[in-house]
């Protein structure tokens, strides 16, 4: 069975909400490195399960961003092998146009650099790019557009030009334009990096969102709070490119001795306490909301 | 040296056009086919590099300016294909947005920046460098020489372009119709600055810019695969344009001739004698080889001197007319409103259905104005400030056109590709006519065009005013002389032997500045009344291929993104400099500067393909299907008929 026929099978309805169940990506023993020679991963093994939201973590270089370029398919490792939707995902299995056309469909990558990711003239020619290149009809677009703008209160600024909006509007039009294409998978790379705290908090509630909605969601972020707040498990990557631990969230921001030693922590650092704390704390002075048992 | 509309004819303009339309036709082809759709952002990235490159203005001769292109380094970097589409896209945006260079003239313009300069310099290039290693002094020095040439060769084909016009195109006294020089005056006019000015500070450029690329490790064509087999059948293909480029030199050549010739020649090569030539004659000179002692020198020069003097004094009242007229620009009454305002601005946070769960706030609904962006003010000390505010001023310009399409008005609501067919018409129809009275009426048709879209005509003025004072210089002001329109004579400029402004050569020169006038007119109505993005989706509509609609979009996304860049970059050096900078370090800067963007450009470029393709992008531009054209988009395409029917009449 090819990719294509993978996909193709597990397109025709969506998973039941919160669903815990297969093998999205399977990763063995993937490494990259870049053609000069500098190495990005090495040696990473892990799998990902339809309905988790993983949170990647690591400091900066560590890694992060090529592992989500991976599982999105930009990029192909070059030790090791990596399986999406139970095949292979290689180089050529995506040069078939329906195979890259259905892969494209349920992953979606949210940039880390916004500016390189918005390079429509507008921001409704952004949102209405990814539905419209995987081929959905007019009407439905339109439909999409509308309401991605209205979750995301992009409303107002639909037909300017991304190079006019501020910082949070900017991240919020790219993962906008993610959305508007209804994947499955939502890998997202440094989504709260360089947003204020009310923006960041608008993120954070967006991506507890859509996890309850049974999204699949990567995130790979050096911001120990949001990880707190949206993730279910954690995969540190250490400043050699490895795996330093893949367990549940709350058991590695417990290992002090561990997040000091990939550099994610300072000797100054402390916990503000269980994740719902946290989560409480972020909220003071905002609205009323229902998750904490969630978290 | 971009050529402007109505400069040459529309015959010509075809011509370069048919024969640029097989080299933008194979370089599509061969980049799609060597590189896939990674070739299309790169090549919007060249071309943005380009525009920026060519808005460096030095001062050259008698008081205009030249600039470098930066086409053949280009060419070094990327290959000489995806150089001459990244020089064709920064034209075409120069022609729609700057009105610098004609839109009718873009297929000359190409022909000789996008086609003649980086085939000729990479050609001179691989033919000197190729042999030595990958970083070499000697590979540097070839660089330098392929750019000198490249530039010099696309100066000598605008010079051919313009210098034809006179032959090909007159009336039947013998008075030309278009460009009134012929080649004995533009080569030398055209070639001096570029062999003296233009092309050094080319040459500079581009080895400051590709030694800092190699530095940065910025990958440079042809390197990797300069031992593969493949490597002796591309310098082939680029021999071969390049013999096709060379063809003005070969012209030339010949023409030795055509600098020589008796009146009595020219008489039985042409049938006729032109009047001018017969009164120079009469005043003692043969042909235009002979010139008066006092001046010193021959024929040609003496020519440019002439034309010069009138320059002088036409540029400076047009450049005067221009800065009164732009001084006010688009109405600037209120300042900006904040981007970002309230609560709600985050979204309600519910989730569609489509996306799980349904949502049901509606949604904020106002239009904030556009938040304008002020130009970091610079020292107006030397060249490289003037040049990067003057780059700074005009992106910003472009990005604020949007005002005026966004707002309600006639043309505003109208279908793009109607827009684009009827301002394509009056273009063509003024570049053809001759009559005054026929001009009139198509530039009131253009101004009541504005009218009723709410446009102020002080907007329209101020985008076309730009174009004039290079016009004025160029074509215009030469013009009046009794040299090329021989007449009553209004200003006595020299008496032995006479030159003066005629009132035919002011006749003339006045056609000529209302024919550019409406063209430059019509084409700047339809960018303010239309939307970047539903300009592309009238050309897609059109006729323009999916390539060449999606470079154009990618590369007016880069151009923000580039000129921010390059402000930051110059902003950054100002704040570490006390006192004056040498031209010299100014110049090492520049080159250094460039290959800086080039890298981080590259880089950006290679994320922004990623993002497309992450969102299903396979290589071609898909659009959402447009409504059909309604009564009233036919009625302004049968109303611009109209009136190019009876200015054609009149």
């Amino acid at each position: 069975m090819s990719l294509r026929d993978a996909l193709a099978e597990g397109s025709g309805s969506a998973p039941p909400r919160g669903s815990r169940g297969g093998t999205l990506f399977r990763l063995v023993s993937a490494g990259y490195s870049y053609p000069d020679g500098h190495e990005a991963l090495r040696d990473v093994s892990l799998a990902i399960l339809q309905g988790e939201s993983v949170v990647v973590l690591g400091a900066n270089g560590c890694g992060k961003s090529t592992l989500l370029w991976v599982l999105a398919g930009l990029r192909f490792v070059t030790t090791g092998s990596v399986e999406a939707f139970g095949e292979p995902l290689t180089e050529a299995a995506l040069r078939d146009e329906g195979a890259a056309r259905m892969f494209r469909q349920r992953v979606g990558l949210v940039f880390q650099n916004a500016d390189a990711q918005l390079f429509s003239p507008t921001v409704r020619d952004e949102l209405v790019f990814g539905p419209l290149h995987l081929g959905l009809p007019p009407a439905e677009i339109h439909r999409r557009v509308e309401d991605v703008a209205r979750l995301l209160g992009l409303g107002r600024v639909l037909d300017r030009s991304p190079y006019h909006l501020s910082g949070g509007e900017k991240r919020r039009a790219a993962i906008g334009a993610v959305l508007t294409s209804n994947p499955q998978v939502l890998l997202l790379d440094e989504p709260s990096a360089g947003l204020d705290p009310r923006s960041r908090h608008q993120i954070v509630e967006l991506l507890i969102r859509l996890r309850r909605a049974g999204k699949t969601i990567v995130t790979s972020t050096h911001d120990l709070e949001i990880a707190e707040a949206i993730g279910s498990r954690a995969v540190v990557l250490s400043e050699d490119h490895v795996v330093a631990a893949d367990r549940p969230i709350a058991a590695v921001l417990d290992d002090l001795e561990l997040l000091r030693s990939v550099n994610l922590v300072h000797d100054h650092w402390h916990r503000h306490g269980d994740a719902a704390h946290a989560h409480d704390h972020a909220h003071v002075g905002e609205h009323e909301h229902d998750h904490h048992s969630d978290a | 040296m971009h050529i402007p509309d109505a400069a040459i004819s529309p015959m010509t303009a075809a011509v370069a056009g048919g024969a640029m339309a097989p080299v933008w036709w194979l370089s599509a082809r061969r980049l799609r086919g060597a590189m896939g759709s990674r070739q299309v952002s790169l090549l919007a990235l060249g071309a943005a590099f380009c525009f920026v490159v060519m808005m460096f203005n030095v001062p050259a001769i008698g008081g205009t300016t030249v600039h470098p292109i930066g086409g053949v380094l280009a060419a070094i970097l990327l290959g000489p294909w995806a150089a001459a589409i990244a020089v064709t896209v920064a034209l075409l945006i120069q022609a729609l947005f700057f009105a610098d260079g004609g839109v009718l003239a873009l297929g000359a313009n190409a022909f000789a920046m996008a086609f003649a300069m980086p085939f000729t310099g990479y050609l001179v290039y691989r033919a000197m460098g190729s042999r030595s290693p990958a970083g070499s002094a000697r590979r540097a020095f070839a660089a330098g020489i392929g750019a000198y040439v490249g530039l010099n060769a696309a100066a000598l084909t605008v010079a051919v372009l313009l210098g034809v016009q006179p032959w090909l195109h007159h009336e039947p006294d013998g008075r030309a119709l278009y460009f009134p020089f012929d080649l004995r005056v533009t080569v030398p006019a055209i070639m001096l600055p570029h062999l003296l000015i233009a092309g050094p500070i080319e040459a500079i450029v581009t080895v400051a810019a590709v030694r800092a690329a190699r530095r940065i490790g910025v990958r440079i064509y042809g390197e990797d695969e300069a031992q593969a087999a493949g490597g002796r059948r591309e310098l082939a293909w680029v021999g071969l344009g390049a013999a096709l480029a060379l063809t003005p030199l070969g012209l030339l050549a010949s023409g030795d001739a055509w600098g020589e010739w008796s009146a009595e020649d020219l008489t039985a090569r042409a049938g006729y004698l032109p009047p001018a030539l017969g009164k120079t004659e009469r005043s003692g000179w043969k042909g235009f080889n002979l010139m008066p002692d006092y001046f010193g020198d021959r024929g040609p020069a003496f020519y440019v001197l002439a034309g010069l003097m009138g320059a002088a004094l036409t540029a400076g009242i047009g450049a005067g007319l221009a800065r009164a007229v732009g001084a006010g620009g688009p109405g600037r009454e209120e300042p900006p409103a904040p981007t970002t305002s309230g609560a709600g601005s985050g979204g309600d946070g519910e989730l569609p259905d489509w996306m799980a769960k349904p949502g049901e706030d509606d949604p904020p609904s106002s239009k904030a104005r556009e938040a304008r962006r002020s130009v970091p003010a610079l020292l107006r000390t030397d060249f490289l400030s003037r040049s990067i505010e003057e780059l700074a001023r005009r992106s910003m310009e472009a990005l604020a056109l949007e005002e005026w399409s966004r707002r309600e008005g006639w043309l505003q609501r109208r279908d793009p590709r109607s827009k684009v067919l009827a301002a394509l018409g009056i273009v063509i129809v003024a570049g053809l006519s001759r009559s005054a009275m026929a001009l009139g009426v198509l530039g009131c048709a253009v101004l009541v065009a504005a009218v009723v879209s709410h446009v102020p005509l002080k907007v329209v003025a101020a985008r076309v005013a730009p174009a004039l004072p290079l016009l004025a210089v160029a074509v215009a002001a030469p013009a009046t002389l009794s040299l090329t329109h021989p007449g009553r004579a209004v200003i006595v400029l020299w008496s032995h032997p006479t030159v003066a402004v005629t009132t035919s050569g002011l006749w003339y020169a006045a056609v000529l500045l209302a024919r550019a006038s409406v063209a430059v007119g019509a084409v700047a109505l339809l960018v303010l009344t239309t939307r970047w993005s539903d300009l592309l989706g009238g050309l897609r509509g059109l006729w323009a291929p999916g390539l060449l609609t999606m470079v154009l979009a990618l590369t007016y996304r880069y151009l923000a993104v580039l000129l921010q860049v390059a402000a930051e970059v110059l902003l950054a050096r100002r704040s570490r400099t006390v006192g004056r900078v040498s031209h010299a370090s100014n110049r090492q800067f520049v080159g250094a500067a460039f290959a800086g963007l080039f890298g981080r450009a590259m880089s950006l470029g290679g994320e922004v393909h990623a993002a497309m393709v992450a969102r299903g992008w396979t290589g071609t531009a898909a659009a959402l299907t447009r409504h059909p054209m309604s009564a009233s988009d036919w009625s302004l395409l049968v109303a611009a008929a109209a009136v190019g029917t009876v200015a054609s009449a009149l």
